[in-house]
């Protein structure tokens, strides 16, 4: 096995090697450090390398092990963190020029108990400016540059967690904590051809993460696997007096059921790239073997895209309501974000409380839906990655032309409605399209169902191998 | 304050220029509205959809915002208006009964 090998290994395969002490956490920190130092730049994917820090963690970490204090799974695991965790020890940029130097004097909780089970912090890692939240068009949207994708150059990572996606992508880190508020986990998950897993709205306290919206953030794990992201979570998870908004997660049993019943949705394949359809056809092929698939599921009817967006803009506003007053948006690096925080402002009260209480109608629809089947599965996103060069709307003309202007993709519903409601999701690679950029799916659970999630995402992950695939020279 | 004619005829005059402008920077500038998705802007119902924001929404955004703006971000901020004044359109067109609540989550008592 090579050094770089390591940091492609899973997680519970890691860990067995460093409980046994075969695998030094000291090694594999510093193999991580290195790999970080050598690629990160190229990716744009490191804002802020922890060296010395990493390392005395992972001796004591070795101490303990060697004196019989494992402490689980995670012991001597070296990770990356979304720039908008504070840390005490490394500033905190949010991805934004503004706030390159910001300095907190507390850990996220994310990171306190990540700590305290053993796992390394060795970066904090690129993001888009405040996670997207001021409306950016094109990859080049955040202070140190786009993110850039391990499998092409040319693309991007995907946003906001986009030095996550292309940092676990690369192999520069074992896994890395994310953020999502509408597609930020899900999205460079795909683009990159790594597992993510957006937990349940509440199941990670967000207490010193960046806020963009209260009632939409979410911290999850992204990592090789499905059952990367269970270790993670397992780790994350739970109350924390610190975010009011944390509930007790259930009893974790993530087992096969006899018989899923799985919902993929009506026009899920429409207006997406041949190969993502291709793709996620072979995937249902093999869904189909884990109980019943019902396609064409009709989605209920709501206005996602609207709702989101307005809740997204006002409580964003609400959360930058300084920086856009005083004018400090012209130091953000894209134009559409120099200009949306603004819009954002002017969201009357009226269309964010008409947003808010269209959200709540949502709820038992969905409910229903998830009476009927444990999950919903479709394409991750409609299209590979895309590319750094231009805006995103210029990025797959032929999509656009063809896609009456009337057309809702379900793929984007989805997205939307999963974050609105609070749901799971795990996202997954599937295989390859243009470019060998990867393709991915994601499946969708109803509110703490990570267990069944996971279950059948390992399962799939047990069965192929587009999870093993390494960007070619990483 | 008191308004006498000059400043009506002066208001009117300006706000004339500045629908002009307007409709000048909607000719170039106007693209389909985008649902955000902070993941990647998705194509929504409203693409393409012509609306425009009132003027005085416009005149307010250029009084509280416009000594930060040049003149395409201003333009670009009166697309952005007028990209939330359809997507207001299309919430409120969703019919809510007098007792649909928010979804929030005030508790007098934190737990």
């Amino acid at each position: 096995m090579t050094d770089a090998d390591l940091l492609f290994t899973p997680i519970r395969e890691l860990a067995a090697q460093i409980r046994s002490q075969q695998l030094s956490p000291v090694k594999l920190t510093e193999v991580s450090l290195q790999r970080l130092q050598d690629h990160g730049p190229r990716l744009n994917a490191v804002v802020t390398l922890a060296g010395r820090q990493a390392l005395d963690q992972a001796q004591q970490a070795e101490r303990e092990i060697a004196s019989g204090q494992y402490r689980g799974l995670l012991h001597g695991i070296p990770y990356g963190a979304k720039d908008l965790l504070a840390t005490k020890s490394m500033p905190t940029s949010w991805g934004a020029a503004p706030f390159r130097s910001q300095q907190f004097d507390y850990d996220a909780t994310v990171i306190r108990k990540l700590a305290d089970a053993g796992a390394i912090l060795v970066a904090k890692l690129s993001m888009v400016e405040l996670a997207g939240g001021m409306g950016y068009r094109n990859a080049d949207a955040s202070f140190n540059g786009p993110g850039i994708n391990p499998w092409d150059q040319n693309y991007w990572s995907g946003g906001s967690s986009s030095g996550p996606g292309s940092a676990v992508a690369a192999g520069l880190v074992s896994f890395a904590i994310g953020s999502e508020t509408v597609g930020s986990i899900l999205t460079p998950s795909a683009f990159c051809g790594i597992t993510g897993l957006r937990p349940t709205y509440g199941r990670v306290s967000r207490h010193g993460a960046m806020a963009l919206c209260w009632t939409l953030d979410k911290l999850g794990p992204m990592a090789r696997g499905a059952d990367d992201c269970d270790i993670i979570l397992a780790v994350i998870e739970g109350v924390d007096p610190e975010d009011p908004t944390t509930v007790a997660p259930p009893r974790r049993t993530p087992r096969m059921r006899p018989r899923w019943r799985i919902a993929v949705p009506k026009g899920a394949l429409e207006f997406v790239h041949p190969e993502v359809g291709r793709n996620f056809n072979q995937t249902s092929e093999l869904l189909l073997s884990f109980g019943e698939v019902a396609f064409n599921v009709a989605l209920p009817e709501f206005p996602y895209g609207p709702v989101a967006s307005t809740i997204v803009d006002a409580e964003g506003a609400s959360a930058f309501y300084e920086l856009i007053e005083s004018g400090g948006l012209r130091h953000l690096r894209a134009e559409a974000d120099r200009v949306g925080g603004y819009g954002g402002a002017m969201v009357p009260a009226v269309d964010y409380l008409q947003a808010q209480r269209i959200r709540e109608k949502m709820r038992r629809p969905f409910q229903d839906l998830f009476q009927r089947y444990d999950i919903i599965a479709l394409p991750s996103r409609n299209t590979v990655a895309l590319p750094l060069a231009m805006d995103f709307n210029q990025a797959y003309p032929e999509l656009e032309k063809e896609r009456p202007a009337n057309f809702v993709s379900p793929i984007g519903s989805m997205i939307q409605a999963g974050n609105l409601l609070g749901l799971p999701a795990l996202a997954m690679p599937n295989g390859f399209g243009r470019g060998n950029l990867p393709t991915g799916f994601q499946l969708v659970a109803a509110p703490m169902q990570e267990d069944a999630l996971v279950a059948l995402g390992t399962e799939y992950q047990r069965r192929t191998d587009f999870h093993r695939h390494r960007p070619p020279g990483f | 304050m008191k308004t006498t004619r000059r400043f009506f005829v002066g208001a009117a005059g300006a706000a004339a220029t500045w629908v002009l402008g307007f409709f000048r920077a909607r000719t170039v500038l106007a693209a389909p509205e985008r649902a955000l998705d902070a993941g990647v802007p998705v194509a929504h119902p409203d693409a393409g959809t012509a609306s425009r924001a009132p003027a005085s929404l416009l005149q307010l955004a250029r009084e509280r915002y416009g000594k930060y703006l040049d003149e395409a971000q201003l333009k670009m901020l009166e697309t952005k208006l007028s990209d939330s004044e359809a997507r207001s359109k299309r919430l409120h067109a969703f019919k809510l009964a007098n007792s649909d609540e928010p979804a929030s989550d005030f508790r007098p008592v934190r737990p």
